[in-house]
């Protein structure tokens, strides 16, 4: 058991040194050029996005005030006692003959 | 930071300029990376020339040769993609290490999904064969040699293969390379005691791994395998 030992040991330590042990390794010539181009490649892939992300930035920006303002705009409808429907129905009554009508119809 | 790793690689490259901290005539790393996030992306050649000898003594001690390039390519294009993420309170070299050996680890986990270990070209019998001349020789002097050496490695790759993952990072980086518990769990990402009870874990599998290669040989360790 103790020499069993002592060999697991010494198989350990040898397995260690090897580890430890340089490794000689160097990189290819293009290995860093490699590396710059991909950099730029993402570069240049940014700055293919940016006006496509301007443009989301502005309409997500938009979206929150123009919301807002439908919101706003309904409660007024609501409280001032304009009924779209009730316009719609008087324009109709008072245009027999359906002038206005057709001009709000037809472009 | 004070690991063997670090320490090793400070040695090797003691000749070439390496700014720890803002000596005469170099550039600070914070400024560099202040520069390349401004924009000039070119200054990232800066950062590849000073770290590049860091980032492959960590990848050729983890991975195989032909994933070394493949792997160090990775790290950079990471890093540059993080940078910025780089607070500065710890060294760059400390922060550049960390994706270097998540890297590696993230490499052996890829490979272990797939299962796609790589065995070695020794088959267990010349592994025990192996073991047999080293038990046989009075000292350790002959295994240093490149030949003795290359066999080793592949005994030890042989061995770490039959770890999981986590363990083989473990045992590579507390047990073979020497780091403390603490910067090995700060490297990785994990928490000490989760270090410290796989590390313990690993080695003793890899001890298992061993005894195993031995009893092949020799018929005495069948005991010593029961244990």
């Amino acid at each position: 058991m103790g020499r069993h030992e002592e060999d697991l040991s010494k198989a350990e330590e040898t397995l260690r040194a090897a580890y430890r042990a340089d490794t000689e390794f160097s990189l290819s010539a293009q290995w860093q050029a490699g590396v710059m181009r991909h950099i730029h490649n993402i570069e240049a892939s940014k700055a293919g996005t940016d006006d496509t992300q301007v443009f989301g930035r502005m309409v997500w920006s938009f979206a929150a005030a123009t919301g807002v303002f439908s919101v706003i705009f309904v409660l007024l409808a609501l409280n001032s006692g304009v009924a779209p429907e009730n316009m719609l129905a008087n324009i109709l009554l008072n245009d027999p003959l359906g002038f206005t009508a057709s001009q709000l119809i037809l472009p | 930071m004070d690991t063997a790793i670090i320490y090793s690689i400070e040695k090797e490259t003691a000749d070439i300029t390496f700014p720890m901290e803002n000596l005469e005539g170099e550039i600070h790393d914070n400024e560099v990376i202040q520069r390349v996030l401004q924009g000039n992306a070119d200054d990232f050649e800066v950062i590849l020339n000073r770290y590049q000898r860091l980032v492959l003594n960590i990848v050729t001690k983890h991975l195989p040769q032909d994933m070394v390039e493949e792997t160090a390519h990775n790290v950079f294009i990471k890093a540059y993609n993080s940078l910025p993420a780089f607070k500065g309170d710890s060294p760059f070299r400390h922060w550049l290490s960390k994706i270097a050996v998540r890297a590696c680890y993230d490499f052996w986990r890829e490979q272990y999904k797939s299962k796609e270990v790589v065995m070695n070209s020794l088959s267990e019998e010349e592994h025990c064969g192996w073991f047999e001349a080293l038990i046989s020789s009075s000292s350790m002097e002959s295994f240093k040699h490149e030949e003795c050496l290359k066999e080793t490695r592949e005994v030890l790759n042989w061995a770490l293969a039959r770890l999981s993952a986590k363990d083989r990072m473990v045992v590579s980086m507390v047990y073979l390379e020497g780091l403390s518990v603490r910067e090995t769990a700060d490297l990785l990402g994990w928490s000490i005691v989760n270090v410290k009870i796989r590390s313990h874990r690993a080695r003793k599998e890899l001890r298992r791994q061993l005894t195993q290669l031995a009893g092949k040989g020799d018929e005495s360790w069948e005991d010593t395998k029961k244990i």
